[in-house]
């Protein structure tokens, strides 16, 4: 009987051709722009969050206490090595970054600006996050003689920077007292991350620590763990290891970047939900019609004995098929979609500026995750569950032989 | 009679012409209000960035903008200032003297902007005086008192009367220090300028770095601003070649773009609810113009020709489409109108995107007949569109085809 009945449902949807197409095309092409704009968006987002955790503050980070607050070189973490000992008993952390930072004023021979010099291990910072793959000019190297320094590309651009550029920076050291140096430029870097592109230097560890009068010393330590599943494992271990240090995983050092994201699940939501309601709509309109002028047909099917089961199953599979078939090319073209802007990127270079004050890069790269097609399907099967409902309704009240009497149509 | 006919078509069918007008009546609301709120938010933050500090517009040397170092300074402020003092389309304008130093406190040093400014002529451009948190704003007769952004004075841990030095360049590149004493912090909500900012007066900092009759730009505040192109253009014909008048959309370009993209995004978004939004408008007509084909097959017997029946269709939906976006509009306008005047609160707003220059928790919309007007004719026009499709098809069948259609 369910056969008979899928049967029917298959060859009356394609008795109306034209309004059937009509439907799959609605539930289609939203499906897929709106599968495009969620890949997009989280792309978006997932590349902020990456290269923030790439280049600065991994997982987890380590600060003593009071330095977030104060920034200050006397709340440094000291002495590293023991910190670093203890770490390495922790098996799910891969690597992690000692970092040396300290706030003051970068100027050519032209223009001065305020600024970061931060103090890394070229060699630890591309384990941690492939920070190599940032440079967009010269080199991944601070020289020789470990003297030169790698700069943020806006930083650069504002002083009019290049590789070889000589220039100085003044701080104040750990005794309080104003120190300069001086470097040239081996490299500049392009993060996404602006605290970084706009405000940072770069320099090696040995030449900072000497600029700063401080040994085995940072202000920072950051670690990448193996599973994001053990970051909380892992800092709950570190506060009991560590209890004297501030431990912060990288939601909690940039709650903007975890806000924006649940913002776009609620937006990504609330737009499935609007565009399938207002799609619940248009197959009601369809199935209505559909309904309503074979309502003969269904009374003499009744009638004659047909079970109300099997008619409804009719009406059910119909809309279902509709709605699976939507469906499918939805999917198919949401996927085409996603999958060339995951590749290929959307390039939006002639927006850079604007993208770079959101900390985006200019070519964006979408993300294809499994659940969106899966959130889409309920969003298709529940939106032809409600359009069916009163179509339903009024074949469950005719009266069969009224209707072919002609008295009730 | 083709109006009759099609006002009696709407009449027939009430419950399909109540959903498409309903349809549209939302879809006109929603889309006024949504870009009323996008353009609402990004007004706000342009208006800030303008208003707090940047200015209308700027007049600085030619090459200033790319290289903005001692090498391109105004030589000759006081030639300029007598341009803008006998311009009349100017209401107000001061000279700046913006430099970069490292200001230390007992503890902590922190790279800064300082900026020379005129301290009475400065509380009628920007908001620098009306900003005030703690102690007093600058007057024109202060020498080595300092006015500074209140996130920069928790970065030097400093606070009213406390002493800062300040170590940078004079304009003949040799060192120049000084020591301020704090007079008064200033809390704009804009977080760099208040994390990054010091003001202090332009004579006194002239004597420090050397910059007499010298200014980095001056701000200028227009009688009126709405058309910035036009005036910033009539008064560039007004300066020495080698002068330029640039502006705000200029000077915060990076901004304004930004602003651009959110808005392409936003667009984008609310896009794909059109697209629904079309295609159900064509199938409830699509479904009301087919259950009336016999009707239409009939109408054609009788001697209507294709090109009636299409008026009369065409009819139907330009009198549901006018009604609908007419109300959506109306009720969408008054919508806009009510929370530009009375902004939206969302506690936390201003906190989270302070990065992106959001200063307040009130988002206002932003009322524009002209937005309002091409949003509400993209919805008209989206309806009209819906028409097409489903009008030709009938039109394919011949007046007996239509008449046996079943």
């Amino acid at each position: 009987m369910y056969k008979i009945a899928k049967h029917l449902a298959w060859l009356s949807l394609w008795r109306r051709k034209s309004r059937s197409i009509m439907v799959i095309l609605m539930i289609a092409l939203s499906l897929s722009g709106l599968l495009a704009i969620q890949g997009l968006y989280d792309g978006m987002i997932t590349h902020m969050i990456n290269t923030t955790i790439r280049s600065d503050s991994g997982e987890i980070s380590l600060y003593t206490k009071e330095y977030r607050l104060h920034k200050s070189l006397a709340y440094k973490l000291s002495p590293v090595s023991k910190i670093e000992e203890k770490l390495s008993k922790i098996k799910e952390i891969i690597s992690h970054s000692v970092r040396l930072q300290q706030e003051g004023l970068i100027a050519t021979a032209h223009k001065s600006l305020g600024a970061n010099i931060k103090g890394i291990s070229l060699e630890k910072e591309r384990d941690f996050g492939n920070f190599d793959t940032f440079i967009t000019q010269g080199d991944y190297s601070f020289g020789k003689h470990k003297k030169e320094a790698l700069i943020g590309a806006t930083l650069a651009k504002k002083l009019h920077l290049d590789i070889g550029s000589r220039v100085v920076f003044t701080a104040q050291d750990a005794d309080a007292e104003i120190n300069a140096i001086s470097f040239r430029i081996s490299g500049i870097f392009k993060t996404g991350n602006p605290a970084l592109d706009e405000y940072t230097v770069f320099v090696s560890m040995e030449k900072i620590s000497t600029f700063l009068n401080l040994k085995e010393s940072a202000t920072q330590i950051a670690l990448r763990i193996q599973n994001t599943e053990q970051i909380k494992q892992v800092q709950k271990k570190l506060q009991t290891m560590l209890p004297e240090l501030e431990i912060l995983r990288w939601d909690e050092l940039y709650p903007l970047l975890i806000q924006m994201q649940e913002m776009m699940q609620i937006f990504n939501l609330a737009s499935y939900m609007i565009v399938f309601i207002v799609a619940a709509l248009g197959i009601f309109g369809v199935m209505l019609v559909s309904v309503l002028e074979r309502l003969r047909e269904f009374s003499i099917m009744l009638a004659i004995g047909t079970p109300y089961k099997m008619v409804r199953n009719q009406i059910l599979l119909e809309a279902t098929f509709l709605g699976l078939i939507g469906f499918m090319v939805g999917a198919l073209l949401g996927w085409i979609i996603l999958l060339y802007m995951s590749t290929w990127g959307v390039d939006l270079r002639s927006f850079e500026a604007g993208l770079e004050t959101f900390g985006l890069n200019a070519i964006l790269i979408a993300d294809i995750q499994y659940y969106y097609f899966v959130q889409a399907f309920f969003a298709v099967f529940f939106a032809t569950l409600l359009s069916v409902i009163w179509p339903l309704r009024i074949l469950k009240k005719i009266k069969a032989i009224q209707v072919i009497q002609g008295k009730m149509l | 009679m083709r109006f009759t006919l099609a006002l009696k078509n709407i009449l027939k069918s009430k419950g399909r012409s109540l959903t498409t007008l309903l349809l549209s009546l939302f879809t006109t609301t929603l889309f006024i209000v949504y870009v009323a709120f996008m353009d609402g938010s990004h007004h706000q933050i342009i208006k800030s960035s303008v208003e707090i500090y940047t200015g209308y517009a700027h007049v600085n040397l030619k090459g200033y903008r790319d290289e903005s170092d001692y090498g391109n300074l105004i030589e000759d402020a006081s030639s300029i200032d007598e341009i803008l003092r006998n311009d009349t389309s100017i209401k107000t304008y001061a000279p700046r003297f913006e430099t970069y130093a490292l200001l230390s406190g007992d503890e902590k040093s922190v790279g800064s902007m300082i900026v020379g400014i005129i301290p009475s002529k400065e509380e009628k451009l920007s908001k620098l005086a009306s900003s005030l948190s703690k102690g007093e704003y600058l007057n024109d007769n202060d020498t080595n008192a300092i006015y500074i952004g209140i996130k920069l004075a928790e970065r030097l841990k400093i606070t009213i009367g406390s002493q800062i030095a300040m170590v940078g360049s004079s304009i003949d590149y040799s060192i120049a220090a000084d020591i301020f004493t704090v007079k008064g912090i200033f809390k704009t909500g804009l977080f760099d300028f208040d994390a990054q900012s010091a003001f202090v007066n332009k004579s006194y900092l002239d004597s420090v770095i050397l910059s007499d009759n010298k200014a980095t730009y001056f701000t200028v505040d227009f009688q009126n601003n709405d058309h910035i192109n036009k005036v910033t253009s009539a008064l560039q014909a007004k300066l020495p070649s080698q002068y330029e008048a640039v502006g705000w959309d200029s000077l915060l370009s990076s901004l304004v773009q930004a602003m651009l993209v959110d808005s392409i995004f936003g667009y984008i978004s609310i896009s794909i609810f059109f697209l629904v939004i079309f295609f159900v408008v064509m199938i409830f007509s699509y479904v009301n113009i087919y259950t009336r084909t016999r009707e239409i097959g009939l109408l054609r017997a009788l001697g209507l020709t294709s090109k009636d029946i299409f008026i009369i269709l065409f009819i139907e939906i330009l009198l549901l489409a006018t009604v609908a976006v007419s109300i959506g509009a109306i009720i969408g306008g008054v919508i806009a109108h009510h929370y530009e005047l009375q902004p939206i609160v969302i506690d936390g707003i201003a906190e989270m995107y302070k990065d992106y220059g959001l200063v307040s928790d009130e988002v206002p919309m932003h009322f524009d007949l002209f937005t309002i007007t091409w949003n509400a004719l993209t919805i008209f026009i989206l309806n009209l569109l819906a028409i097409v499709y489903p009008a030709l098809k009938i039109n394919k069948l011949t007046a007996t085809e239509a008449m046996r259609y079943v």
